[in-house]
């Protein structure tokens, strides 16, 4: 007999309110799981996506904060842009969310430069890319193919006209495999907005050093004002939607938080109020008052260290259920890193030490001959 | 007939006025109580309900702390002991009347569940009380399938296990039939007179504290008469 078969036999002793506190407590932490797994998926799907194509750096409008920034005029930089010390390419890219079949989602439609380094990361798994550039004809992601029920040689009609499906790709992102892609005269086309770029991704040469990245950055805001060159990371960073994605996945886990322990807390103090004449009891068998602490917050503990396991298992389903929604699929990818697991039940132990902390002080300061008088 | 004489030659344990007041100083329990317990006596206190019998006790096992006066343990004052739980632990075990086991746990780990936060293994020790009480085969019973008699057995080896030099007993035949009652005090007697323990034992009923070396009578919170049984 230890104490840690003293506290888990308490707990069996108790099994309706141990499985509702353990329960309450899963599912805040679920909620933890669930919301940051899919904040840190989005900004993951976007800055791979941008990583993906080999970019160096891109431009956009400085005050920019969209998932995709607000389109500009390309040649109003771009010329500029190339003549830039180690600057080897400047590659236009427009980006919308567009429904293209009454039976699917929106999805993303992309227009990239034809014949630039963007589509080199691709890997074409069946027909062709687009022959040129004022071709009306499309490269269908493997994902966006299935959810779409499209092949090679089928028609699409995006924004009126229509396209035909030249070929089926497969790229390490998972927000391409969701996409369309098209040539930026096409893209530029089917949404008004002729020789317009959401951004300029910017390949540079391998001689460039960090060093010369910075000021690259700096030459840009210096002498394109309004415009600013920063990294895929970067562009993320700014973006309001990941933005405000992190911050209600800070606000679950404050809530969840504080939720968490009231409950443990509440559970341990009913627990006590119960107990106390057992409380006295052990006392005058000659427990230690700090033998007392450890077992309440031990079962607190406990409680708070299961919430949190199956909690992350939850977490992780609703996630991958989220991801598999229709209206999801193709645009996030949930992502499960172990630190931030193992962080999560640090937060669950902590929980159960907050939680249970001022309960087990409150029982070891009993008065073992006034404890053992209560019925 | 007592190993002890009446009058303790060496007291172990003694009381020197010892008063406690309830209700913010409403109701005395314990009116300058003095008393002395010589090493290995068995001493029963007696009186009518509400004399003071257990509020003594609970002094003596610390359970309580008194409002004036002082309890020494051979040399050592109890207002000056550090730790009380730990000075119970090492000194003192306790026989309820209504053996306080716990439900969920059987015969063996309610014995073990004073050595819980204690260092080593007390397994074996806990088998070897449980087997000399006469329970070997009950050890991995639970409370509910024990008779009264087997469940104070268990509660005196749980008393036991620390290996103490006092036992405090509060009406320890209480919930008992007298069969079973007369075993206890067999069993308790018989332990005590084999580990020189002392035992202090709580009871109305005076067939049991004909059991006990010396008889303190209380009324009123106050010692009425000392006697030898």
């Amino acid at each position: 007999m230890n104490l840690l078969r003293f506290a888990l036999d308490n707990l069996y002793r108790r099994p309706a309110r141990t499985a509702l506190t353990v329960s309450a407590i899963s599912l805040g932490i679920a909620a933890v799981v669930a919301l940051t797994s899919i904040a840190w998926g989005f900004e993951a799907s976007w800055q791979k996506a941008n990583d993906a194509r080999g970019t160096d750096l891109i431009v956009t409008r400085i005050a920019s904060e969209n998932t995709m920034p607000s389109p500009f005029v390309a040649e109003q930089v771009k010329p500029a842009l190339s003549a830039i010390p180690h600057v080897r390419e400047v590659v236009g890219l427009l980006s919308e969310m567009l429904t293209v079949s009454e039976d699917a989602p929106p999805v993303f439609v992309f227009g990239w430069a034809h014949g630039s380094y963007l589509w080199e990361h691709l890997e074409l798994k069946n027909g062709r890319w687009p022959a040129e550039d004022g071709e009306a004809a499309i490269a269908i992601g493997s994902l966006a193919a299935e959810m779409l029920h499209k092949q090679v040689g089928d028609q699409i009609e995006i924004e009126g006209r229509m396209f035909g499906v030249a070929g089926i790709f497969e790229s390490s992102a998972m927000i391409e495999n969701g996409a369309l892609l098209m040539t930026l005269t096409q893209m530029q086309q089917i949404t008004d907005k002729p020789g317009k770029v959401n951004i300029l991704n910017i390949k540079l040469d391998s001689q460039t050093s960090e060093a010369d990245i910075e000021a690259i950055k700096a030459q840009v805001r210096k002498t394109l004002p309004g415009f600013i060159a920063i990294t895929s990371g970067e562009l993320v960073q700014k973006n309001a939607v990941v933005r405000i994605s992190k911050a209600m996945s800070n606000a679950t886990i404050l809530i969840a938080g504080l939720v968490g322990a009231l409950v443990v807390f509440n559970t341990m103090l009913m627990s006590i109020n119960e107990r106390t004449r057992e409380i006295g009891i052990l006392l005058a068998l000659g427990w230690q008052r700090r033998t007392v602490v450890k077992l309440i917050v031990g079962e607190s503990v406990i409680l708070t260290l299961a919430g949190g396991v199956i909690g992350i298992l939850l977490g992780i389903l609703i996630a991958t259920g989220l991801e598999h929604l229709e209206l999801m699929r193709g645009k996030i990818a949930a992502i499960f890193s172990f630190p931030f697991l193992f962080s999560v039940l640090g937060l669950s132990v902590l929980l159960g030490i907050c939680g249970g902390l001022y309960p087990a002080i409150k029982a070891a300061r009993l008065q073992p001959a006034q404890a053992l008088r209560q019925e | 007939m007592s190993i002890f004489p009446p009058s303790p030659q060496t007291p172990i344990l003694s009381t020197h006025k010892l008063s406690l007041l309830f209700d913010e100083g409403q109701t005395r329990a314990l009116d300058g109580v003095d008393i002395e317990v010589g090493e290995g006596e068995f001493v029963a206190i007696t009186g009518p309900s509400g004399c003071g019998k257990s509020s003594l006790l609970n002094l003596i096992g610390t359970l309580d702390t008194p409002t004036s006066g002082d309890i020494h343990f051979r040399t050592q004052p109890y207002s000056a002991l550090r730790d009380l739980s730990l000075f119970r632990r090492e000194n003192i075990g306790f026989v309820f009347q209504s053996f306080h086991l716990l439900p969920t746990l059987s015969a063996l780990d309610n014995v073990l569940v004073p050595t819980i936060g204690r260092p080593g293994d007390h397994q074996e020790r806990a088998r070897a009380l449980l087997t000399k009480l006469g329970l070997s085969k009950r050890m991995n019973h639970f409370p509910a399938k024990l008779s009264g008699g087997e469940r104070q057995r268990v509660a005196i080896a749980r008393a036991l296990i620390n290996d103490p030099d006092i036992i405090l007993a509060d009406e320890p035949t209480g919930s008992l039939d007298s069969a079973n009652a007369a075993q206890v005090l067999d069993v308790l007697d018989g332990i005590r007179r084999e580990k020189e323990l002392t035992v202090i034992m709580v009871t109305h009923d005076a067939s049991v504290s004909a059991r006990a070396d010396r008889i303190i009578r209380m009324r009123d919170g106050k010692v009425d008469a000392e006697v030898a049984a």
